[in-house]
């Protein structure tokens, strides 16, 4: 299995600050955006992301190839990072994610794309953390069934289970959406 | 995409066209300064080493005791006062320090009621 980024992250360990540029500029999008649809909050996911990156900094120049994926290593402290936060939050948070994601608004609302994003991504920040993240990375960043299980660390038939009830539970939060 | 666009075909796909609409993240400039200045602390560190950051965080306590100064004064300050301290704890004998003090050093059996009264109008 050969790692992309594994020469680079040796360079990053050894101070070599261009490696780290690159490094960045090849994973933060993608890091980003899982945080972002993990936490439903971009501030947050900046700051969950901007955490992770330190973690590979302190870290680099210990990273040994060959294990797994440097790509698949940082998704998972992406991941944790984002756990990290979602269990500190207070429970009138949740509140107030439940009050924007009212299950009837007006039909005229519906109609305008940032409603609808807002909509999805009240439903995604409902699911139970496991299942949101199955979703993120099958769907938003296209990983395959085994990455995404490897990024996780479960089985695949564990990952298909949780995509699964994922977007069932998806399916019925939007049903007004298709049906109404 | 409103409700008359989504398609009313099979589920899962219309959960996918649906899914899209969730907003997208984008990286400000500003994150990306953040990150490399996490790096920048980290090499710098990294490149000091534990003495060398010792030094550092023993310059920055000398700088804020004595702002301006360069960091010699301070640790010859210190060093000086140490040095006295340790002469006088050394050298000083202890009887010659307890009686300039002029006081008694007292044993005080504390199972024991006091051996005074005290004035309660004082």
């Amino acid at each position: 299995m050969i790692d992309p980024d594994t020469e680079l992250v040796a360079r990053a360990g050894r101070g070599d600050r261009a490696a780290a540029q690159a490094l960045m500029s090849r994973h933060l999008p993608k890091m980003l955006s899982v945080a972002r649809r993990m936490l439903g909050s971009q501030a947050e996911a900046e700051d969950a992301v901007q955490d992770a990156f330190l973690k590979l900094w302190t870290h680099a120049s210990r990273w040994r190839p060959g294990r797994a994926l440097f790509e698949t290593w940082l998704y998972r402290v992406t991941l944790n990072k984002c756990y990290d936060r979602l269990r500190k939050r207070p429970t009138a948070k949740l509140d107030e994610a439940n009050e924007v994601a009212d299950p009837a608004p007006a039909a005229d609302t519906m109609l305008e794309g940032a409603a609808l994003a807002r909509e999805i991504e009240a439903a995604l920040g409902e699911l139970p953390e496991r299942q949101r993240a199955a979703i993120v990375l099958c769907h938003y960043q296209e990983c395959g069934n085994i990455e995404a299980a490897e990024i996780l660390g479960i089985s695949v038939e564990a990952l298909e289970s949780l995509l699964a009830r994922g977007r069932r539970t998806l399916r019925a939060r939007l049903a007004h959406l298709r049906d109404g | 995409m409103g409700r008359q666009d989504l398609p009313m075909g099979e589920d899962d796909a219309w959960l996918d066209r649906a899914l899209k609409f969730a907003p997208p993240a984008v990286a400000g400039p500003a994150l990306g300064a953040r990150i490399l200045a996490d790096f920048d602390a980290v090499a710098e560190r990294r490149r000091l080493g534990p003495a060398g950051l010792a030094g550092r965080i023993f310059a920055e306590i000398g700088a804020a005791l004595w702002p301006g100064a360069p960091a010699w004064q301070p640790a010859v300050a210190l060093a000086l006062s140490l040095a006295l301290g340790i002469a006088a704890g050394t050298f000083v004998p202890v009887s010659e320090a307890s009686a300039e003090n002029g006081e008694q050093a007292a044993a005080v059996a504390l199972d024991q009621p006091p051996a005074f009264e005290i004035d309660e109008t004082s």
